[in-house]
């Protein structure tokens, strides 16, 4: 059962290698992590997706849990290159979304939208334009920016994740983050939105 | 409000609407971990109970919003001579003029369309050594979309390489104001809006169903041209057009500049074909399939046209060929 590993105290890598010989220690690892990667990948594909993706995740993580690196004692980084590369294999439902938000009028509601109220905040002449931003991102780049700005992910878990270098990590963020500006009209979107308002 | 502040506001919009992932997705990870450690049993991926269902072609917002893969009016009709030589023009104007021949139906709001087609689609997934290999699903799909939205759609699928039994995809209807969502033993009621799967009100001639394609072309920074070409591939994916307004659409595309002839294909349905299309800037081509000889609409592609991300160029990503569509009163009829 769950409970005889103290969830809160042990790292990671010591679950997951306790998971090595008892599978259920890996419900442990799940709760953890389960609801992050769920929302991420929620954000990024959305709700018919998610639960595939996340399955498919812990499913691949579980597989390979002989494989990880015990001196490595936080996972994160690990999961989220998973739930990475679970999100490429879907990459056409990806771009669906950003295309279906790119072009969802003021009134739509897009499906996942977590509530009308708050689709308000953005209103549609800047969240149009930055979804279809995000959806012409070379996929590295993106990968990288969303890891940061949705996965709230350090620099340096990027470049674990994506097992890149922390200069690659800063280049494709400076990258994704100028043709984000580009697409919003400028370094200030607010006036975007002032002129469409 | 910077980049980022915008993409922290979008994240948020996006969120799920729990802070928790639904309680049945640890249970179906716990047990397939247990299973697959227990045994060294190793489940095919589509063995995977799935929850989603798959995109249709060029899966664009009716995609999302029906669960789609495409489908429109077949109508089998006389006698063109051969035509690949054909201009993309040509061969919408033809396609326009049998669609004015197709069944002229009366939709009633408790009815359903019936889309039967066959829908192939590539996947990348990750292999097991952690690089990516590429799948390829080839469903016979059967969907019946509820009208106005409110009724209870249904969809049957099942892979063709497997003799087996069907997929069903419970598509729950929006009845005052929620949704149902029965997935094993809970239900999760959700608000909603009834989204309709038709919509009598589309313009029947070629200058406003152009103006509509347009019209919802702005806000982003693909080439307009491009989002009316998709919009098309929208409006009559999985969908009863009447026969004046479906014409519209296949003579508003042939107004689209950038539109061509591709060349000959042979559509899932084993049927000979030509295919209009249209590049995206993405990278792949959005193809519209026509008979070769009639130019009758038969389905949709979408081809890879660069090397990228384990692609190749020329790789056929998705496929659907269309094999009837029609209304019918419930769940379960096919004519």
């Amino acid at each position: 059962m769950v409970t005889t590993v103290a969830a809160g105290s042990s790292c990671d890598a010591a679950i997951i290698e306790a998971s090595w010989r008892d599978t259920e220690q890996f419900a442990v690892l799940y709760d953890r992590y389960a609801a992050q990667l769920y929302r991420y990948a929620h954000r990024r594909i959305g709700p018919e997706f998610a639960e595939d993706v996340v399955a498919d995740t812990f499913l691949a993580a579980f597989r390979r849990r002989r494989e990880y690196d015990l001196a490595r004692p936080d996972a994160r980084p690990w999961l989220f290159g998973i739930v990475t590369k679970e999100i490429a294999g879907r990459r056409r439902a990806e771009q669906a979304r950003y295309r279906m938000l790119s072009r969802a009028g003021v009134d739509d509601t897009v499906d996942g939208m977590a509530d009308r109220v708050a689709i308000a905040v953005t209103a549609q002449a800047v969240r149009a334009p930055l979804a279809g931003a995000l959806g012409r991102l070379a996929r590295g780049d993106r990968d990288v920016l969303l890891l940061i700005a949705w996965g709230d992910l350090s620099y340096e878990e990027v470049a674990e994740t994506l097992q890149i270098k922390l200069g690659t990590v800063r280049s494709r963020l400076h990258r994704a983050r100028r043709q984000i500006k580009e697409a919003l009209g400028g370094s200030d979107p607010t006036t975007v939105l002032g002129e469409n308002s | 409000m910077s980049d980022l502040e915008a993409l922290a506001v979008l994240g948020s919009e996006l969120d799920p609407a729990g802070a928790n992932p639904p309680a049945r997705l640890r249970q179906r990870v716990l047990t397939e971990a247990t299973v697959a450690g227990r045994g060294g049993y190793r489940r095919p991926r589509f063995a995977l109970p799935s929850m989603g269902w798959r995109l249709g072609v060029a899966g664009g917002l009716a995609a999302v919003v029906t669960a789609g893969v495409l489908v429109t009016q077949v109508v089998p009709f006389g006698g063109h001579a051969p035509a690949s030589r054909a201009s993309a023009a040509d061969i919408l104007h033809d396609a326009a003029s049998l669609a004015q021949h197709g069944p002229m139906l009366t939709v009633r709001g408790d009815q359903f369309v019936y889309a039967d087609s066959i829908a192939t689609a590539t996947q990348l997934s990750q292999g097991q050594g952690g690089d990516s290999s590429q799948v390829t699903t080839s469903n016979e799909r059967r969907a019946w979309l509820s009208v106005d939205g409110t009724g209870d759609g249904l969809i049957r699928q099942h892979p063709r390489s497997d003799a087996g039994g069907w997929q069903e995809i419970p598509l729950p209807g929006c009845r005052g104001g929620v949704e149902k969502q029965t997935k094993g033993e809970q239900t999760v009621s959700q608000p909603c809006k009834p989204i309709p799967n038709y919509r009598g009100d589309l313009p029947t001639d070629a200058d406003g169903m152009r103006a509509l394609l347009y019209r919802n072309a702005g806000g982003t920074k693909n080439p307009r041209d491009q989002e009316a070409f998709t919009a098309a591939g929208d409006l009559i994916r999985e969908a009863y057009l009447s026969p004046a307004s479906l014409a519209a659409v296949f003579n508003a595309v042939a107004k689209i500049p950038g539109v061509t002839v591709v060349g000959n294909v042979t559509d899932e349905a084993g049927r000979g074909g030509v295919a209009v299309a249209l590049t995206e800037v993405q990278g792949q081509r959005q193809e519209l399939i026509f008979d070769r000889g009639t130019h009758a609409f038969l389905g949709e592609r979408l081809v890879q046209v660069r090397n990228e991300d384990g692609l190749k160029a020329g790789q056929v990503l998705e496929s659907t060929a269309v094999l009837k569509v029609t209304i019918v009163d419930r769940v379960g009829q096919t004519s």
